[in-house]
């Protein structure tokens, strides 16, 4: 077995430490849009992000430490929700894609859920690219940074999402002719 | 083309999807997660030496050992060095010896996640855990098979069992069951809580169920 260092870089700084609840006020809806964008359900997408601060806040002598609290909070909660997701794709799929056709009184727009169901049907990677690029505003170098990869391979991830989505999301009365 | 949606366009529909989500999102508080950690810090304290295990693909199996013991002490900065190490070794003299050993490990505990990673034979494991000094843990084992490097990668990885435990100035090791379901690599990944960083030790040894 081979000793290895950690998923979260946790450079200290002499900046000011921030203050719990002030990040919680500034992020929590915003990381709560990223995770209904990704995963396609909004509850869920709360559930995991409050969980996420509450995580954040057992070790914030740690977290508020690093450079960036809230990617910190932002990978927290999307590894909660993917590992969520995946025993619910198998004991609850069912009833999730009951879900989703539940009319939605409070939900958004039927623009808005054509949005998210596009990305749904995006490769997990482009979908997260996407993601990352439209909502939480990261440049290409700070998603090639956190997933790992070269900056021309999300440019690439970005320009398929792109035009995956631009094509489901034509204007309305247009059609494609498909072979 | 006129039948595709511009870049633009296509940032205005996030930027929608934004504001409409903002809008319709009502957050729980930071008092509300205030209020959840320090419920789970006093669970924590009630099962010192214990481990509170989370089921993960119905392959995780459950153990609790331990005594009832006092609140978690609030952090205090790290201890020395030589303290530190000590207590590495305390936590790693409770676990109890075991010839068939498949992996062991001790290390203290830092603001870092303690990462440990090797490989282990498809089979029914236990894995006992002890923690000696402040704070607690949270434990996070990953699976994935052989020649897949993608233990870091949270949708591929399998994580095969999670726990918390609490550090106690007298340990008392628990166990924690996962089955590697064919030849593979495991990381086993520890993180600080409730300020065991820098003030506590850790320990586990991993060995064939049966």
């Amino acid at each position: 077995m081979a000793l290895t260092t950690d998923l979260h870089p946790p450079p200290e700084t002499t900046r000011a430490v921030p203050d719990f609840d002030e990040l919680y006020a500034a992020h929590y809806a915003d990381l709560t849009v990223q995770l209904f964008a990704y995963f396609g359900d909004r509850q869920e997408a709360q559930d995991v992000v409050q969980e996420a601060f509450c995580r954040a806040l057992a070790r914030w002598s740690s977290v508020s430490r690093y450079d960036d609290p809230v990617a910190w909070v932002r990978r927290v909660a999307w590894n909660l929700a993917v590992s969520r997701w995946r025993r619910a794709r198998t004991a609850l799929g069912f009833l999730r894609r009951q879900r989703v056709a539940e009319p939605q009184v409070d939900g958004p727009s039927p623009e808005r859920v054509a949005l998210v169901r596009a990305l749904a049907t995006l490769p997990g990677v482009q979908r997260r690219a996407m993601v990352l690029h439209y909502l939480a505003d990261l440049t290409v170098a700070e998603i090639a940074q956190r997933e790992g990869v070269a900056e021309g391979t999300v440019k690439s991830w970005l320009h398929r999402g792109r035009a995956a989505l631009a094509v489901q999301l034509r204007p309305t009365g247009t059609e494609v002719s498909r072979g | 083309m006129a039948d595709q949606l511009t870049d633009d366009q296509l940032a205005d529909l996030f930027a929608g999807l934004r504001a409409d989500t903002v809008a319709a999102v009502l957050p729980p508080g930071a008092d509300a997660a205030r209020h959840t950690v320090r419920r789970r810090r006093q669970a924590r304290a009630a099962v010192t030496g214990g481990l509170a295990v989370a089921a993960v693909a119905g392959v995780v199996g459950v153990a609790v050992a331990g005594t009832p013991a006092a609140p978690p002490a609030e952090p205090t900065g790290p201890l020395p060095t030589a303290d530190r190490s000590a207590l590495r070794d305390l936590a790693e003299s409770v676990l109890p010896p075991d010839a068939r050993s498949a992996a062991a490990w001790s290390f203290s505990l830092g603001d870092e996640t303690s990462n440990t990673a090797g490989e282990l034979p498809a089979g029914s494991y236990r894995m006992v855990v002890a923690c000696a000094g402040d704070g607690g843990t949270d434990v996070l084992v990953r699976w994935t098979p052989r020649g897949e490097d993608n233990l870091f990668d949270p949708e591929r990885a399998v994580v095969v069992a999670t726990g918390e435990t609490a550090c106690a100035a007298a340990p008392s090791p628990a166990t924690l069951r996962f089955v590697t379901p064919r030849d593979g690599e495991v990381m086993v990944s520890v993180e600080a809580v409730d300020g065991a960083a820098g003030r506590a030790g850790f320990a586990y040894r991993i060995v064939p169920a049966r």
